[in-house]
């Protein structure tokens, strides 16, 4: 957007705007920093304030007791969480940008049955496939393993694929046809030409890939039953359940362990940025200029 | 022989053509491969499987009883199936346009190139990225009839009510939890607005147009794809909302809050009602197939596309 | 364009590096050892608290005792019956499963070996050593799980409100009427919207209104001729009292959905809960309480049983009953009494002197009360059948919305009758 020429209260109105907006989504996490630090006293009544009233460190110590040994090997679960993280982010930017360019661009007449049957493969809740798919990888030989968690990765998801064709669908058509007269074919134009003008939007398939993969509960429950196989989440998990019936946690512990795994989160998004938003990656500079 | 050349001139195009297509059609399935593959090993079978099992009153344990459309037939008598529906479209209703006006507003203030945007949009993202199990038990605190949001309220004058045991009001909780976490979708459409070309607004800017002008003229119609893309994710996503509910109210008071897939869920693993539960993801499967194709067909009619998808 | 070059080959780096290592794990799902040795696998739900307070010594001890078996735990946080369920149907459950109430549910689908040949040939006596508790775990007249942790519902008071009050403590000869009696006297109301202290935090959960509506004749469900029974004159007279000392006495919805925990905060006098309460409660500073039998003559129960899968083998099914057998014995309850982080099922040893005199966290408090409420127990007919979910999730339901005040108890038991016998109908 140009807005180089904007007057000084445009500009304090905005910021003004940003701030009010800021304080109300940033006020929860708050309160989340403050129930982390509350100590033992304040947990059993469950009293907590806003604003933290007490800096109990004991909560995230308890967490990076012993890293890779006892019962919660929190570097061994972070080791699992990387290896999935790390291969579903390449499975899904390459699948996503190699189908979407086929949807996009390829031309064949039934082209929109197929990308029907695509949506549709959203439609249908996860929750009534958990078993047959658990059916298929017990088959597969890869029960208790972390590879029914990665390998669906690589085979694209309709919603990245959906994505990422709707933005190579904004690209300007005679960036193409361009290219087609320099001779290069369509893998050629999907490789040169398609892939790093839709950076912008792989780079928000990675950050969204990363914190799906970085905080899936479901997955791991079912497929893995070895502590030493874990994600974070999925231990983190166990160590804030609850010890009883009527369901009481340790919600310092359990608001400790959400905000140590949303700092990752957080800097990777906070590093992303400059792809995601970057325009001399985006289309604005690649072509007419 | 002009005639002749002519029509061998002719065979060789149609033959080109049809050469050509064949080839397109290689390539499109070349390209779309990954995804086919994947479709076809773990996505197909699981479809078939459980389209199958709706009509059976299996329980994955012991065996399989068909029982034709009886499960179909019950769903309509189930009163709770019945208000769940209610309560999941009431709440997409409200939800999907709420969610994806706000995102849209937000993301054009971050488009601004102003100092600090970095720190705004890390920000505005943040609530995006906290767990499901925090931002409930966050929620449940904050919603509670004392609670952070009853307490604001109160500042300014406002008695709050109890926005978790008031069966009226339960579901707009689930909204305020939307909202909130409305970053993801205003991410996507920001890094759609970012790359709009600024030639577009410079010429714009030429012949005088105004701020609000290149915003409906220019951003709107370059975007388009992607809100309809969000559009499309949203009406799915939040007909499918389920670890809120089943993590916050259970669905309760009263069913008050109850909706399709934690209820299908609560069948499938708690009732032992596989066969039942299928039918509700298929009846589930439906309604968004038809809504879909509404918002597909209506597409044409106002998304942009740059080059028209053929 | 640079940058996403660097960046593509990390990721490809890290992502060999990883399959390396990954992959030199290597599988361990096999559990069929030569040299005569058996792992068997046990699955528990709770967290890694749970595991350590409630298993891992038991479970060493066990191994130790059998050096030809070796167990192996999994730890299930959350969604505990989802996994269960999908371990069963890909035919991969564990040889022995924790189960509650949810264990009727599975026995019924055939999930669980039947017992008694078990229990016949080693002789034991399941009345005699877990009471009325261990009609719990029965599936058509047949056991299905071995009773493990006890955990009947519990009462918990203030001693210093007592004491303030002047006013006797509870003990084990009250009924119900006593219990609201003493709950209303020890209301304060204050000045805001929240009372200055409270008598009782009672509400729609099962330990709360379950006794009470026992001791007083009434039942949910008759599992033998499959009818609702809750619209009974008796029990239209217990949930109006229960009903009017919520509404006196308790703490109502509109405050305790905060999750204050206000018992430890020093502002309810007494609570009818579990025995977990009891451990926070001992490290608070400046917080005495004791506990007593539940009120009344009887008391519903929360506890849980192990069971082994009729999907292993003979050898594994053999190892996982001397296992399961060894968690039951009065040596392994011994242990698993130790730390009141739950009760032990095992009537014995909730009678011996080595449990009752035994010091929690340096603190003595009236143990004889823990043996004497689980005798108490008595299992409604809705815990004996499949139904038990959805016709618990039904029941609460409509409790708490006579309690929040939007219908009248014998409206609430007369919608709940016709809905509890669909539900049954159902299975």
């Amino acid at each position: 957007m140009l807005d180089r020429k904007m007057k000084w209260y445009h500009k304090l109105f905005i910021y003004v705007v940003l701030c009010a907006i800021g304080f109300v989504l940033f006020a929860p996490f708050m309160y989340m920093i403050s129930i982390s630090l509350a100590g033992k006293q304040t947990n059993a009544v469950q009293n907590f304030s806003f604003f933290p009233k007490e800096f109990y460190w004991q909560n995230y110590r308890t967490l990076f007791g012993n890293m890779f040994g006892g019962e919660y090997p929190i570097g061994t679960w972070f080791l699992n969480t990387l290896f999935v993280v790390v291969l579903s982010i390449i499975g899904q930017m390459w699948s996503s940008s190699f189908v979407a360019y086929g949807f996009a661009k390829m031309q064949y007449k039934h082209k929109n049955g197929f990308f029907l049957l695509l949506l549709t493969t959203m439609m249908l809740p996860g929750q009534i496939t958990l078993i047959p798919v658990f059916i298929i990888f017990r088959n597969l030989g890869l029960y208790n393993t972390l590879w029914p968690l990665i390998i669906p990765q690589f085979f694209g998801s309709a919603y990245n694929i959906f994505f990422t064709r709707q933005f190579m669908t904004a690209i300007p058509g005679e960036l193409y046809e361009a290219a087609e007269l320099d001779g290069l074919n369509y893998f050629g134009i999907y490789r040169k030409i398609v892939l790093p003008l839709v950076m912008p939007a792989l780079a928000a398939i990675a950050i969204f890939t990363f914190n799906w993969a970085w905080g899936d509960l479901m997955g791991p429950l079912i497929y893995v039953s070895d502590s030493s196989k874990f994600t974070l989440a999925l231990g983190a998990a166990n160590l804030s359940a609850a010890t009883n019936p009527s369901g009481t946690i340790n919600t310092s512990l359990v608001m400790a362990l959400s905000f140590c795994l949303s700092i990752p989160q957080i800097v990777i998004y906070f590093w992303g940025q400059k792809y995601l938003f970057n325009l001399n990656l985006g289309l604005g500079n690649s072509g007419s200029k | 022989m002009e005639a002749t050349e002519r029509k061998t001139m002719d065979e060789r195009n149609t033959s080109m053509a049809k050469k050509r297509e064949r080839m397109n059609r290689n390539w499109f399935f070349f390209f779309i491969s990954p995804w086919l593959i994947g479709f076809l090993c773990l996505t197909a079978g699981p479809m078939i499987f459980s389209f199958f099992m709706s009509f059976t009153n299996w329980d994955l344990m012991t065996q399989m009883k068909f029982i034709g459309i009886q499960n179909y037939v019950n769903l309509f008598k189930d009163p709770i199936f019945l208000t769940s529906m209610k309560n999941t479209f009431l709440y997409a209703a409200i939800s999907v346009p709420l969610n994806l006006l706000l995102s849209l507003g937000m993301a054009y203030l971050l488009s601004f190139h102003l100092k600090g945007m970095r720190f705004f949009r890390t920000l505005y993202y943040l609530p995006a990225i906290v767990p499901a199990v925090a931002s409930t038990i966050l929620f449940t605190n904050i919603l509670a009839t004392n609670g952070l949001l009853n307490k604001a309220l109160s500042f300014i004058g406002i008695q709050g009510p109890s926005w978790l045991l008031n069966k009226n009001i339960v579901l707009l909780s689930f909204v305020f939890l939307a909202v909130w976490g409305v970053g993801a979708t205003m991410v996507l459409l920001l890094s759609s607005i970012n790359s709009i070309d600024d030639a577009m607004y410079e010429s714009a800017t030429l012949d005088g147009a105004t701020r609000m002008q290149m915003f409906v003229h220019i951003t709107l119609p370059q975007i388009s794809p992607v809100i309809f893309f969000n559009l499309i994710t949203g009406i799915i996503g939040s007909l499918q909302t389920f670890t809120q509910v089943y993590l916050m109210t259970k669905g309760g008071p009263d069913n008050a809050s109850q909706m399709i897939v934690p209820y299908l869920y609560t069948n499938a693993f708690s009732y032992y009602r596989m066969g039942y539960a299928s039918a509700m993801a298929w009846v589930l499967f439906f309604v968004i197939l038809i809504l879909s194709v509404i918002v597909l067909k209506s597409s044409s009619a106002w998304v942009f596309y740059e080059q028209e998808v053929k | 364009m640079k940058g996403w070059k660097k960046i593509g080959l990390t990721l490809m780096v890290t992502a060999t590096a990883l399959t390396l290592t990954a992959c030199g794990g290597g599988s361990s799902n096999t559990s069929g050892e030569s040299n005569g040795k058996v792992t068997i696998q046990f699955m528990h739900w709770g967290g890694t608290d749970t595991y350590k307070g409630d298993y891992q010594k038991r479970i060493e001890a066990f191994e130790k005792a059998n050096p030809k078996i070796k167990v192996k735990t999994i730890t299930v946080g959350d969604n505990y019956d989802t996994k269960l369920q999908t371990m069963i149907a890909g035919n991969k459950a564990p040889d022995v499963a924790q189960v509650a109430e949810n264990g009727t549910g599975f026995a019924s689908k055939n999930a669980f070996i039947d017992l008694d040949p078990y229990i016949k040939k080693d002789n034991l006596d399941m009345v005699k050593t877990y009471g009325n508790a261990s009609a719990l775990y029965k599936w058509k007249g047949k056991f299905f799980g071995m009773p493990d942790r006890g955990g009947s519902g519990i009462l918990i008071y203030n001693k210093k409100i007592f004491d303030k009050a002047g006013l006797a403590y509870p003990n084990d000869k009250w009924t119900m009427e006593d219990f609201y009696k003493a709950a209303k006297k020890l209301t304060i109301d204050g000045t805001g919207k929240e009372k200055k202290q409270y008598g009782t935090q009672v509400a729609d959960y099962v330990l709360g209104w379950g006794g009470a509506m026992m001791s007083n004749g009434g039942s949910v469900i008759n599992a033998a001729t499959k009818k609702a029974t809750i619209n009974s004159p008796e029990n239209v007279k217990t949930f109006e009292e229960y009903n009017k000392n919520f509404k006196e006495s308790s703490i109502p919805y509109q405050v305790s959905e905060d999750k204050v925990n206000r018992f430890q905060g020093g502002k309810v006098a007494m609570i009818l809960d579990g025995m977990w309460q009891i451990q926070p409660s001992m490290k608070l500073k400046g917080m005495e309480f004791d506990i007593a039998p539940m009120p009344g003559k009887y008391t519903w129960s929360t506890g849980s049983a192990l069971t082994i899968s009729r999907q292993s083998d003979k050898a594994h099914q053999d190892a996982a009953w001397k296992f399961i057998k060894y968690m039951g014995s009065y040596k392994a309850q011994q242990i698993l009494g130790k730390n009141l982080m739950d009760c032990p099922a095992n009537l014995q040893v909730l009678d011996s002197k080595e449990f009752q005199n035994q010091k929690i966290m340096g603190k003595t408090v009236n143990m004889e009360a823990i043996a004497e409420n689980q005798r108490k127990v008595k299992i409604d007919g809705m815990l004996k059948g499949p139904w038990y979910a959805e016709a618990m999730t039904e029941t609460s339901n409509q409790l708490k919305e006579m309690l929040l005040g939007h219908q009248t108890p014998a409206a609430t038991l007369k919608s709940l009758q016709s809905k509890l016998q669909t539900i049954v109908n159902k299975y």
